[in-house]
């Protein structure tokens, strides 16, 4: 009897795992989407602008949707990682991507990649677009561009962290580069966090900022030098030369887009559109694009469709003008 | 901002009723599971791993962090009661604990057991509350080549500690860098080793790995063992130690700390060399070392003592340079991860609420445990007499749901079971895991570090060499290399090593 009664406790005990194990999965199909969690796998590491926004995003879009929305960073190359994981999961609406542009229109004519950019996504909107910006810290005697340039002539090989080989703000450094006869080492990372955590412990001299810049030099901390990836002055820093006012070429500047895989069902990807624009007109998204000083440029699905093609065979005519393209 | 108002801080997250309830249910699973022999810490966090995406950051390691340092109190009760460690930290304990038992002073071991981790675990915390905030700035100075050499004296301090051979840990870090290599480039976006499985691009998940090569082959090897299970006492009374007790347990318990809280901190290190390395001094500075073995009480209060600091002091590796000191803490990183949480010198700064309020947790966690493990030892006791027939194909049931939640696929659950069959082997033929898991989780990381550095350096080996921090992490890694070549040094290695092997 003794022991009996004691089993039943242990079995009590063990259930409580199991119990609370299967109380949390999801159901495994249904008819209404979404019925169990989303994944967004964002293409830069955490706390990246692209990081802060796409969860900004998931949060809204949880509360709009029902379900979880989980952002999983799959940072590297360039956010060429991600873009591969996304195309290669089932088109049913519950594994996106939030990437740049550039993961499709630049980096496939420079890298082999297992993906074809133009036939396997499905783009559901384009939100804003990256303007990158060359920083050193603020307790570098170097407090202009033209004094940059000369510190630099001095001393060849500085080196400088970008968010991945051959991303636009890669390309904007090097195009300055040879534009002013510098030179200068790259040191590619999984992102622009990273990136920026290198020159905070001076491991480099300076940095290729792709957003997540932004925060520091609101602190204090980075000093920024110059304005790239853009076509005019930045309203926020009006008094910052962008690289085209120097006389050199500029990488144009590539959008942050939420990508599907293809083939996901029109009523699905309509519904996902929805969702996203209304969480991107919301104030609380609203506050975090200002908080990187991000331009708010929505485009829907119809919009990007016909702009990634564009933008695809623009950046190859571009690459191949630079000699980039090989 | 000062001590007390970091510590205000923590406490105001922790003391939401979600984390306070997440914080007891972690040291309650992590007292079963440390209770329960055949599955573990590692195991259990990386089966409850999935269950942590719908639940706040925070919370999720407040709740990661108690199975850990609860498992570290439960395995006492095992290695007391029935002479078989529940716990790799508690192989030690079993040899003055269970002579204990023998003697019917098994309520007296556990009661000395609990308290030694209690005073153990705060002190742990405190240090590491302590320690961190200051090792942080110092963390900023660690660049590409200082983390590649990091890593590497790491891998050299947990092959070194490898149970059995040396040579075939260093392997096994080996294979877990090859492993952890599968998936896509991370600098170029290039697949590697994929063999066109999509799945595969994303590499081969922590979570199979982890639970294959810790759960399913801790059971597959518990099944042809012939397990006596059988409990020397269903009451267990007067757990209050005596004041005599108190006089020789003391001193014990806060050498214990000390020894165990340095030695987590080290990468590599862990639970498991603190009870060992605090029961050898302890043997050592007594008067009668010759009793050791025979049930003294500083056997058991030291070593418990010292896994439990060093649960606290491993988290200082993670919270400050974002480097897992052991295969418990990776897991951990892997959480962090999830949840857009990078963790490194920014992580104090950045999230001052999950650094503090994680830190506060282990006070209030540490205090549960207390609670749990002494007015609720009957429980525990019950717990054991769980007939392993039944027992291990629920936890066979628990990874195979746990493999093919994470990401609702096949393919994890057969990776999970194919090192299920690895893990099994290996242990058959001596070749340890937790080398590899580790390597594998540190494989990106130090690929990256490596590839960095080369750039600065316009791709001389030099660099590894000439900045000081990353020079002497290689230095201390050869001299320990070397140390363990030389036959002398290789046999008394050996030696300690085997000392608590044999009475596993």
């Amino acid at each position: 009897m003794q022991s009996i009664k004691s089993d039943s406790k242990m079995f009590f005990a063990v259930g409580l795992i199991l119990a609370f194990l299967i109380s949390f999965p999801p159901p495994a199909s249904g008819q209404t989407y979404p019925d169990k969690p989303i994944t967004i796998y964002c293409g830069y590491a955490a706390g990246a602008s692209t990081d802060v926004t796409a969860r900004a995003l998931a949060d809204g879009a949880e509360k709009l949707l029902g379900v979880p929305v989980v952002v999983e960073n799959k940072a590297g190359g360039g956010a060429t990682v991600a873009a591969a994981l996304v195309a290669s999961r089932k088109p049913d609406g519950y594994t996106l991507g939030v990437i740049s542009t550039g993961a499709l229109t630049v980096r496939p004519h420079l890298l082999k990649l297992g993906f074809n950019p133009l036939k396997d996504f499905t783009v559901i909107m384009n939100y804003s677009r990256y303007i990158g910006g060359l920083c050193v810290l603020s307790e570098s005697p170097i407090k202009t561009i033209e004094e940059f340039i000369a510190y630099a002539k001095a001393h060849p090989g500085l080196s400088y962290g970008s968010p991945g080989m051959y991303t636009q703000q890669h390309l904007a450094v090097e195009l300055f580069r040879e534009c002013q006869g510098l030179t200068f080492k790259h040191i590619p990372t999984k992102g622009g966090a990273e990136a920026n955590t290198q020159l905070l412990g001076k491991h480099t001299d300076f940095v290729a900022g792709a957003g997540q810049h932004i925060t520091y030099v609101k602190q204090g901390v980075f000093r920024m030098l110059l304005i790239y990836n853009a076509e005019k002055r930045d309203p926020n820093y009006p008094n910052l030369p962008i690289l085209k006012e120097l006389g050199c070429q500029d990488a144009p500047a590539l959008g942050y887009i939420v990508v599907g895989p293809k083939g996901i069902p029109d009523a699905i990807s309509k519904k996902l559109g929805e969702v996203f624009k209304k969480v991107a007109d919301g104030p609380v998204f609203q506050k975090v694009l200002a908080n990187f000083d991000l331009p708010y440029d929505y485009r829907n699905r119809e919009q990007m469709e016909k702009e990634v093609p564009v933008e695809y065979e623009s950046y190859k005519t571009f690459l191949e003008k630079m000699g980039v393209k090989k | 901002m000062d001590f007390f108002g970091n510590l205000m801080v923590g406490f105001s997250v922790t003391f939401q009723p979600i984390n306070l309830s997440f914080c007891f249910l972690g040291v309650f699973v992590g007292t079963m599971i440390g209770v329960l022999p055949g599955i573990g810490p590692v195991g259990t966090m990386a089966i409850l791993l999935p269950v942590t995406y719908g639940i706040p950051p925070t919370t999720a390691i407040i709740m990661l962090a108690g199975i850990y340092y609860g498992a570290q109190y439960g395995g006492s009760t095992t290695s007391i009661l029935v002479n078989i460690p529940g716990e790799a930290a508690s192989v030690v304990t079993c040899l003055d604990g269970y002579q204990m038992a023998l003697q019917g002073r098994a309520g007296r071991a556990l009661g000395i057991a609990a308290f030694g981790s209690f005073i153990a675990g705060t002190f742990g915390v405190i240090g590491l509350q302590a320690l961190a905030p200051p090792l942080v700035s110092v963390a900023l100075r660690f660049g590409p080549p200082e983390y590649f050499s990091l890593m590497t004296l790491g891998f050299v301090i947990l092959t070194y500690l490898a149970q059995k051979s040396m040579a075939k840990a260093l392997m096994m870090a080996g294979v877990g860098i090859l492993l952890g290599v599968i998936g896509l480039d991370t600098m170029t976006g290039m697949p590697r080793f994929t063999f066109n499985i999509p799945e595969l691009l994303d590499g081969v998940g922590l979570a199979p790995l982890a639970m294959g090569l810790f759960g399913i082959s801790e059971i597959l090897l518990n099944i042809e063992r012939k397990i006596k299970q059988e409990l020397l006492t269903t009451k267990v009374k007067g757990l209050l130690p005596t004041l005599e007790d108190w006089g020789r347990s003391i001193w014990a318990i806060l050498r214990g700390t000390a020894v165990g809280f340095f030695l987590g901190i080290l990468p590599g290190g862990g639970a498991v060399l603190g009870s060992f390395v605090s029961y050898a001094v302890e043997k050592r500075v007594s008067r009668h070392p010759e009793k050791f073995g025979t049930g003294m009480i500083e056997g058991v209060a030291a070593p418990e003592a010292a896994n439990n600091s060093a649960a606290q002091g491993a988290f200082i590796p993670l919270l400050t340079l974002g480097i897992p000191a052991n295969v418990v803490m990776a897991i951990l990183l892997g959480a962090l991860m999830i949840h857009g949480i990078t963790p490194g010198p920014m992580l104090l700064k950045e999230h001052p609420d999950l650094f503090w309020g994680v830190i506060s947790s282990m006070y209030v966690g540490n205090a549960m445990l207390l609670v749990l493990n002494l007015p609720l030892i009957g429980l525990w006791v019950q717990l054991l007499r769980v007939p392993y027939p039944i027992l291990f194909p629920l936890i066979l049931f628990i990874c195979l749901i746990g493999s093919y939640l994470i990401n609702n696929s096949t393919v994890d659950v057969a990776l999970m079971l194919f090192f299920g069959v690895v893990g099994y082997l290996m242990r058959k033929f001596e070749y340890e895991p937790a080398p590899l898991v580790l390597a594998f989780v540190l494989s990106p990381l130090l690929e990256n570090a490596l590839r960095q550095s080369l750039i600065l350096s316009d791709g001389s080996f030099t660099i590894f060499f000439l900045r000081p921090i990353s020079g002497g992490c290689l230095v201390l890694a050869a001299v320990l290399l070397m140390t363990s070549v030389l036959p002398f040094i290789g046999k008394r290695r050996e030696k300690i090593l085997k000392k608590g092997e044999e009475d596993e």
